[in-house]
């Protein structure tokens, strides 16, 4: 894979894990910083925007509540798994078909957060 | 007897901050990202109100008049500067636009106090919504991101940046 930009070339390596549809680097500002996409059938710039937002309000509650940080944030919907991860200023998002083994998911995405971070 | 009635600027502004607080509460870090989606879903909303202005954004063509006077009719400021980027159409390329009296600044200000970003600024929403109305008469794609510079003291304008991406 030479040639291609270390972020991309982590998010490529989690896109190859069974059932993955999508991995996102998104600011938290809500924009798409870098992504690779299985089908390309993503809505971008909303799935950016809410799971950015999705990730302030667990923030919140959690200050609120003096829960500590979220380090994982995991949503199942009827049709897919979302897991996005707090990186300071980015998140990083994974969108999985429901087929998709959690704990596998939640482990790959928590080893490659060091390479994502570096990647940054 | 005239049905058209006057709201109070400190009412507005209240209402105004009081959704910001509950936005930032909610939300917290994420009301940036959400400001965005606005800007994006929004769009009919704010034709509307611009329509029953009187102002049609068809017609915009230069941004450093059309916005302080979209601005004026508004009834938000008198006296707005737009700094046009050299190349007006590139990614990356930053208007910065300088409101001077607005009357959103005791909010700007209130939530300054606070450390609060003021995320849903209406004069930065509607700045955003005008360049990137205007943008896309020459292409379709051509988005916008806001960036509101933290206000500081209320003798200084509140300092809008719109960045195109």
């Amino acid at each position: 894979m030479a040639g291609i930009p270390p972020l991309k070339r982590v998010l490529t390596d989690l896109s190859r894990i069974p059932h993955v549809q999508g991995v996102f680097v998104i600011s938290k500002e809500g924009f798409t910083i870098e992504s690779v996409t299985a089908t390309g059938a993503f809505d971008e710039e909303a799935l950016a925007a809410m799971l950015t937002a999705a990730m302030g309000s667990v923030e919140a509650l959690g200050k609120e509540l003096e829960l500590g940080k979220p380090e994982i944030i995991t949503v199942e919907f009827s049709g897919a798994t979302t897991l996005v991860s707090d990186l300071g200023e980015h998140v990083v998002a994974l969108v999985a078909e429901r087929g998709a083994v959690l704990g596998r998911l939640r482990y790959e995405l928590k080893k490659q957060l060091p390479r994502i971070r570096a990647s940054l | 007897m005239s049905d058209k009635r006057e709201i109070p600027t400190g009412t507005i502004n209240t209402i105004v901050a009081m959704y910001q607080l509950a936005l930032s509460k909610a939300l917290g870090t994420g009301s940036a990202a959400l400001t965005q989606l606005i800007l994006r879903d929004a769009t009919e909303i704010a034709d509307e109100m611009l329509k029953n202005l009187g102002i049609e954004l068809g017609d915009i063509g230069n941004l450093e008049k059309d916005i302080p006077k979209i601005f004026k009719l508004m009834g938000i400021s008198s006296k707005v500067e737009v700094e046009v980027p050299k190349d007006a159409t590139a990614v990356g390329s930053t208007y910065v636009i300088k409101v001077y009296d607005s009357i959103f600044k005791p909010v700007a200000l209130l939530l300054q106090k606070r450390g609060i970003k003021f995320t849903l600024s209406p004069e930065s929403f509607i700045a955003a919504y005008v360049i990137r109305k205007a943008l896309r008469k020459r292409d379709i794609k051509a988005n916008v991101r806001i960036q509101v510079e933290p206000m500081k003291s209320p003798k200084e304008p509140l300092v809008i940046k719109i960045i195109i991406r």
